[in-house]
């Protein structure tokens, strides 16, 4: 074998050990996701009846279409995260949620260890999500409580990734007025 | 109120948590690859839909019924319109109803 021809050899071997697998580890992706697909459902239905109904229907859709992810096309959180915000919109559908959107969830058990200056910020915050609208909830929960990128978030919402970015500092920047107001 | 910083890390701070029941049931389901409702999950599926089911059978009982009773009689009788002219069929002919004015 020639000098050139066993550095191409190389190469390729090299692309193809970069490359991102094709197939879907779901194991994993369910414990990396679980909690943030959950988050997400519930900052965008404010209903945690639905939010876990919407979250298990996910990951279940996920886990029988797991042979049609493709590497290509996104990460798997990504595409895990298109798959749960179209559970969440029917959700949204089916029970006209839109109307009753603005209702504040529940606050969460308070941390006993947790100041209680922290905790009224806390809660400011969730009654101010709660005012956004149903957009603006879903920008945030993504960005904010999934910790997906603005690619991904561009992914899953069907934008240009500046254009993600763009939303997600408005949708941002209206929570804070909403707080200020 | 909130500096831009503080603000991302408190609507971090605030991101709703699953219940640990919920969570431990997840897990099950996942572990156990989201096995198939059982048979009565789905008869109670059909349940619903038991009356209308029954309805639309009985209609289309009646239906063969009334089509088999109909074919018996030999269809003698009827008014039938041929190009607008009214005829009584007062006996079979072949294929035909032979007319009489």
């Amino acid at each position: 074998m020639d000098p050139d021809e066993r550095r191409s050899e190389g190469v390729t071997a090299a692309i193809v050990d970069a490359a991102p697998p094709r197939t879907l580890d779901f194991d994993a992706l369910y414990r990396d996701a679980r909690d943030d697909v959950y988050a997400y459902a519930a900052t965008l239905l404010r209903d945690r009846a639905a939010a876990e109904d919407v979250a298990a229907a996910a990951f279940e859709r996920a886990y029988r279409r797991r042979g049609r992810y493709d590497a290509r096309k996104g990460s798997p959180r990504a595409w895990l995260f298109g798959i749960a915000r179209n559970a969440a919109l029917d959700e949204l559908r089916r029970r006209k949620r839109v109307a009753a959107a603005s209702l504040p969830i529940p606050s969460a058990e308070p941390d006993p260890g947790e100041a209680a200056e922290l905790a009224d910020q806390k809660q400011a915050v969730r009654i101010a999500l709660g005012k956004l609208g149903a957009r603006e909830r879903e920008l945030i929960a993504l960005k904010y409580h999934a910790e997906l990128s603005n690619a991904e978030i561009a992914e899953v919402i069907g934008v240009s990734v500046t254009n993600a970015g763009t939303l997600v500092h408005r949708a941002m920047t209206k929570l804070r007025e909403t707080l200020d107001a | 109120m909130p500096e831009p910083f503080d603000l991302e890390a408190l609507v971090r701070a605030a991101r709703p948590e699953p219940a640990p029941a919920w969570a431990g049931k997840m897990d099950r389901r996942v572990a156990e690859r989201f096995p198939s409702p059982p048979r009565w999950w789905q008869w109670q599926a059909v349940r619903p839909h038991l009356q209308a089911l029954g309805a639309v059978g009985a209609a289309v009982a009646v239906f063969a019924v009334i089509v088999i009773a109909v074919g018996n009689s030999g269809g003698g009788g009827a008014q039938q319109s041929h190009f607008g002219a009214n005829y009584t069929c007062l006996k079979s002919s072949g294929g035909y109803c032979t007319a009489i004015r």
